[in-house]
């Protein structure tokens, strides 16, 4: 299935007067609207694979299931084999795919020629020994985030997948790919929020995490979350996406300190693992972090504020709205903006990917309608198609094997794959391009490790930027 | 049975003509080695290729360093070149994949691929007649050309002359160019992109391309 794109046919002339009355009344209240180009380059690329990349999905779990669910959206991507030691699970994920083949051994995948990138969605503990062998036998490697339970394992498979040549990997943090934010990156850069205050974002929902296990070995492989030796806990299991997002969306620096809180506020079911947990991250310049993960409520749900001196950012469900301070200078393009009341502040909507004139109707005219974790796959197979077509071209002209020319040809060949969002390139480009490497993988995964141990230990722990480093 | 008997007893006579042949006829590398030609084969680093172009909005350029093919010249060239006609026609075939050549942006890449057919026509391809010399006879460093030779884009073949620049150093050969072409000579359409962003017919290719004897096996 393609992407949808904006229906330009359902707008008629009737929206046009209203939308344009809209804009009019709006521009009379000072508001503004800030819209990205619609992605008609995107669309059109969309409309026929230029190429098939064999997938094999490693653990189908939840999220395993869900990986496949997004990759059967994508034309592009052909499921060849699908993976899990569980028989139960095995068949349910391999229900997604049926034609692919059905395999108890993860080793058997990766000795089946014909899959040429895997995914890794199996437990974070079960992380390296799969993705080592993965890159080992020459395969592409999506790698589930974090990356690891242990710093040691999570810089195994980071420098395995830096040292690889022709391979591509790419780290979890589908966040990094979702277009609302690669479109809003630039806009927050450009110092839109004024001088940055502080940021503060929270994922609430009421759920065990325990799952009902048929027996008690399964019970120790379902569980694993709740397990404080394999576990990094919610720091690590959920919040690191959060966690991710102040220092590369918000300031793009390291924090230098985290802070951490943790208790078992309501599933008292004898589990070690903390149901609920805050995590304070401290910035060079004094600008901090406020975090907050619950599994015992699921008021307020899921959202981030990023506070400035002259405006602030908040996101929820993809969606982002800005709210200016009074004394805030006029950045000239509020007057198409639409805005929507909360409570007792008026939000202009920052939209990623919408039509103007559908927009200022009130309507959802998003070009993005997936999750971001459809977005991260995406950039994921047109990033190892781009490097596989570079790698097919250089072997054809210099037959022979010359690894180390290989690899610096495909340094000097490499276009933003892994590299910051251009504020040049269109959205369309940065959203298919984009992706984030072992090293954004690596550092994340330091930093979910360390956040876990704060909320364990309940104490302050100072982060030297070498730990984040990939040496 | 009997079709196999033919041909277990035709392998010797098989074996026997095809040796003959090779004694016979003018294998190129045999030959070449006799005549005392280097085959200079192209290396994977110290190349690079540019399009440069224009357009309704801004001018435009593709990049790359990925030029493959090789060259047979006489052990003295570029410097025999310069007065001996028969050094100045050495073989030469360049290849430049369609893909390594990238812009900044990917819709660029995507059009451009699309309008020169790519995945039938993977690689631009040049192939030299002849070199004409402008430098004097003896001058030392980057000797000048006249190169004449036959651009391959899209599959059109067009013969064309360019100035080239040849010099040797530490063994290898380091060949560099630049000539105009329009697009439509080769049958490329010029790439409209989102749209709005028409490019221009007029382009120019430029080039260096770096080559080294190949060695012994």
């Amino acid at each position: 299935m393609n992407p949808p794109t904006p229906d330009a046919s359902g707008f008629n002339r009737r929206d046009f007067l209203k939308g344009g009355s809209f804009a009019t009344l709006m521009a009379m209240m000072g508001g503004v609207q800030l819209l990205a180009p619609v992605d008609e380059a995107r669309a059109e690329e969309s409309k026929e694979p230029k190429f098939k990349l064999k997938f094999g999905v490693i653990g189908l779990g939840a999220w395993g299931r869900e990986m496949l669910d997004q990759l059967g959206r994508t034309p592009e991507a052909q499921i060849v084999a699908v993976c899990d030691h569980y028989p139960a699970s095995l068949k349910r994920g391999g229900s997604k795919a049926p034609d692919a083949a059905q395999i108890a051994d993860y080793k058997e995948l990766l000795a089946n020629k014909d899959v040429q990138a895997v995914i890794v969605a199996t437990p974070t503990h079960l992380h390296k020994d799969i993705v080592l062998a993965a890159l080992a036998a020459g395969k592409h490697v999506y790698c589930e985030m974090p990356l690891a339970h242990t710093i040691e394992d999570a810089k195994a498979i980071a420098m395995a997948a830096k040292n690889s040549v022709g391979q591509f990997f790419q780290s979890g943090l589908q966040m990094r790919c979702d277009p609302q934010r690669q479109w809003l990156s630039p806009h927050i850069r450009t110092g839109v929020l004024g001088k940055p205050v502080m940021a503060r974002s929270q994922w609430h929902k009421k759920q065990s995490w325990r799952v009902p296990s048929p027996n008690p070995t399964r019970e120790i492989e379902l569980n694993w979350r709740l397990d404080p030796k394999l576990s990094l806990g919610l720091a690590g299991e959920v919040s690191l996406h959060l966690l991710d997002q102040a220092g590369w969306f918000f300031l793009n620096k390291l924090p230098v300190a985290v802070t951490g809180h943790g208790a078992i506020a309501h599933w008292k079911d004898g589990r070690e693992v903390a149901d609920t947990a805050q995590v304070q991250l401290e910035y060079p310049g004094g600008v901090q972090l406020s975090h907050d993960v619950t599994l015992a409520c699921s008021f307020d749900a899921e959202h981030e504020i990023y506070f400035g001196n002259e405006t602030t950012v908040m996101m929820r469900d993809g969606n982002a709205w800005m709210f200016k301070e009074v004394d805030a200078p006029l950045l000239g393009w509020e007057v198409y903006a639409r805005r929507d009341e909360f409570y007792k502040a008026t939000g202009i909507a920052l939209v990623a990917g919408g039509s103007k004139q559908t927009s200022l109707t009130g309507g959802s005219s998003s070009a993005f309608p997936f999750p971001p974790l459809y977005y991260a796959l995406d950039a994921f197979l047109k990033n190892c198609a781009e490097l596989n077509a570079s790698v097919e071209d250089f072997n054809t002209n210099f037959p022979g094997g010359d690894k180390q020319a290989l690899k610096e040809y495909l340094a000097s060949a490499a276009r933003p794959t892994g590299q910051e969002v251009s504020p040049t390139a269109t959205a369309a480009e940065n959203v298919i391009r984009f992706a984030p490497r072992q090293d954004v993988g690596f550092a994340a995964t330091v930093l979910a490790i360390k956040a876990n141990e704060a909320v364990v230990k309940g104490r302050r722990i100072e982060l030297p930027k070498e730990i984040f480093e990939l040496a | 049975m009997k079709s196999e008997i033919i041909f277990r007893r035709s392998i010797p006579l098989v074996v026997t003509a095809f040796i003959c042949s090779l004694a016979i006829q003018p294998v190129s590398a045999q030959t070449n080695a006799s005549a005392g030609l280097v085959r200079y084969q192209a290396q994977p680093k110290g190349s690079s290729c540019k399009i440069d172009g224009t357009s309704n909005i801004h001018d435009w350029s593709m990049e790359g360093t990925l030029i493959g093919g090789f060259m047979e010249a006489d052990a003295g060239f570029p410097d025999s070149a310069l007065t001996n006609a028969a050094a100045a026609r050495p073989v030469v075939q360049v290849s430049i994949p369609v893909r390594s050549l990238k812009s900044p942006h990917t819709t660029m890449d995507t059009r451009m691929q699309k309008e020169m057919d790519e995945p039938n026509h993977k690689n631009i391809q040049y192939r030299l007649i002849e070199l004409k010399p402008k430098s004097a006879a003896g001058a030392t460093g980057a000797l000048q050309f006249d190169a004449t030779g036959v651009l391959t884009v899209k599959g059109v073949s067009r013969t064309n002359t360019m100035p080239v620049t040849i010099q040797k150093a530490e063994g290898k050969l380091k060949v560099a160019g630049a000539i105009a072409v329009k697009m439509t000579d080769f049958g490329v359409t010029p790439p409209v992109t989102l749209g709005m962003f028409t490019t221009g017919d007029d382009i120019k290719l430029s080039f260096e391309w770096v080559t080294a004897p190949k060695p012994a096996p």
